[in-house]
């Protein structure tokens, strides 16, 4: 890494975690990035344009971002466009990019909004208690865990290593392309102990502060015996370990066991419309 | 194409031309459907009957002044936009945008002029549009 991208990496990251101490979101929470940017002033909307990952409008201050991604990547290029944001970089159109981990020709505004993001949605405090509150050491857990601490930040899985390998440092390569090589389906088979081609949503005890947010058709992975309250999503099996159940309609709802519980939201599956809408109930009769 | 005095009327409540009032109802119902809301749960929110939304986007029913700027508020667009399909100061940095898109996308000219379509209907926050 250049000097010049280590200082701008590292101007990008105080500033990321200047704007968590200034939303009041601690170091030990995940931060959901959609709130967060609705709190800056910012307007987000998702729009179905396949070949986008996002738009930043300074005139309107609003952040446009493809419905089309998974969760984990349009939870990145929110972030990567708040980065713009608060940089002031002015008008930003972000092209579709195969995978944002791969190295692409430096630009300084995009280098610095992705290290912005970066350090706002997995600062190394943030990933690092991820490990030790599920006892699990970053060097030698299973990729199964690195899933669970990805679906708590709400972040890619990918993304997550890539960033302990590159940001944090906290694995070494062969490490990082060992987690790599696991694909996604495969993990997902192996959570659950069959094929599963949902996006699949690991929940534990962990999650505090923070809500399970879904899209109709996401699989959710609770702890063993949690129950569900509201419309949003229903129980799909028991098993031994944990229980799985369904996003199945817009709305909000909760999941508790014992003393533990978290708030359900779920979207419609590709939303398009205002972030700030994507929970709304359907209104029977509606069009 | 409606002359500046059809849309003033519109504005101040003097009864507008269907042409006009058309329009509006077709610009009601794009902003309402790039806003991610149905027709009831717009009716929910903005305590109306849902019939009453779908007739003002069948311009059916007039729309007063203070009803556009309810809907502009919960679309989260312009006023200005909804009633005239125009928004000042932003055509320059549009014109930026789609060029940068052009040029670094393989973005369809069909999905750019989608994404410059809403861009244009969004509400201008008044700050400085610099590129």
């Amino acid at each position: 890494m250049t000097s010049e991208r280590r200082r701008v990496g590292a101007q990008a990251a105080r500033r990321a975690l200047e704007v968590r101490r200034r939303l009041g979101v601690p170091l030990t929470d995940p931060i959901n990035v959609y709130d967060a940017a609705e709190r800056l002033g910012l307007d987000v909307w998702f729009f179905d344009i396949p070949s986008m990952e996002g738009v930043y409008q300074p005139g309107r201050r609003a952040i446009i971002v493809s419905s089309l991604r998974p969760a984990g990547r349009q939870a990145f290029t929110c972030g990567h466009e708040i980065g713009h944001d608060s940089f002031g970089d002015g008008q930003q159109f972000d092209e579709l990019v195969d995978d944002r981990t791969d190295a692409r020709r430096f630009d300084l505004k995009e280098f610095r909004a992705d290290a912005f993001a970066g350090e706002l949605l997995m600062p190394k405090t943030t990933v690092l208690q991820g490990f030790n509150e599920r006892g699990a050491d970053p060097c030698t857990c299973a990729p199964e865990l690195y899933y669970a601490i990805s679906c708590w930040l709400g972040v890619g899985y990918k993304t997550l290593v890539h960033h302990s390998l590159k940001v944090l440092r906290i694995i070494d390569r062969a490490r990082a392309e060992h987690l790599m090589r696991v694909r996604l389906p495969q993990l997902r088979h192996r959570i659950l102990g069959q094929p599963c081609v949902a996006h699949l949503i690991l929940v534990d005890a962990q999650w505090r502060n923070r809500s399970v947010d879904a899209k109709v058709g996401d699989r959710l992975v609770l702890p063993r015996g949690a129950q569900i309250q509201g419309q949003c999503a229903s129980l799909v099996e028991e098993r031994p370990g944990f229980t799985i159940a369904e996003a199945v309609q817009p709305g909000l709802g909760r999941t508790t066991i014992g003393d533990w519980s978290s708030v359900i939201r779920v979207s419609r599956k590709s939303y398009v419309g205002r972030a700030r809408f994507r929970f709304e109930e359907e209104v029977n009769g509606g069009d | 194409m409606l002359n500046d005095s059809a849309r003033a009327s519109a504005v101040t409540g003097i009864p507008m031309s269907e042409e006009l009032r058309a329009e509006i109802a077709g610009r009601l119902r794009r902003a309402r459907e790039a806003s991610g809301l149905s027709q009831g749960q717009v009716a929910r929110k903005l305590q109306l009957h849902r019939p009453t939304v779908s007739e003002i986007e069948a311009g059916r029913r007039r729309v007063s002044t203070d009803e556009v700027a309810e809907f502009a508020e919960l679309y989260g667009v312009s006023s200005e936009w909804l009633m005239t399909g125009k928004i000042g100061g932003q055509n320059a940095a549009d014109e930026r945008l789609a060029v940068v898109a052009r040029q670094l996308s393989k973005m369809s000219d069909a999905d750019l002029d989608r994404l410059l379509g809403l861009l244009k209907m969004l509400r201008h926050s008044g700050a400085e549009d610099d590129v």
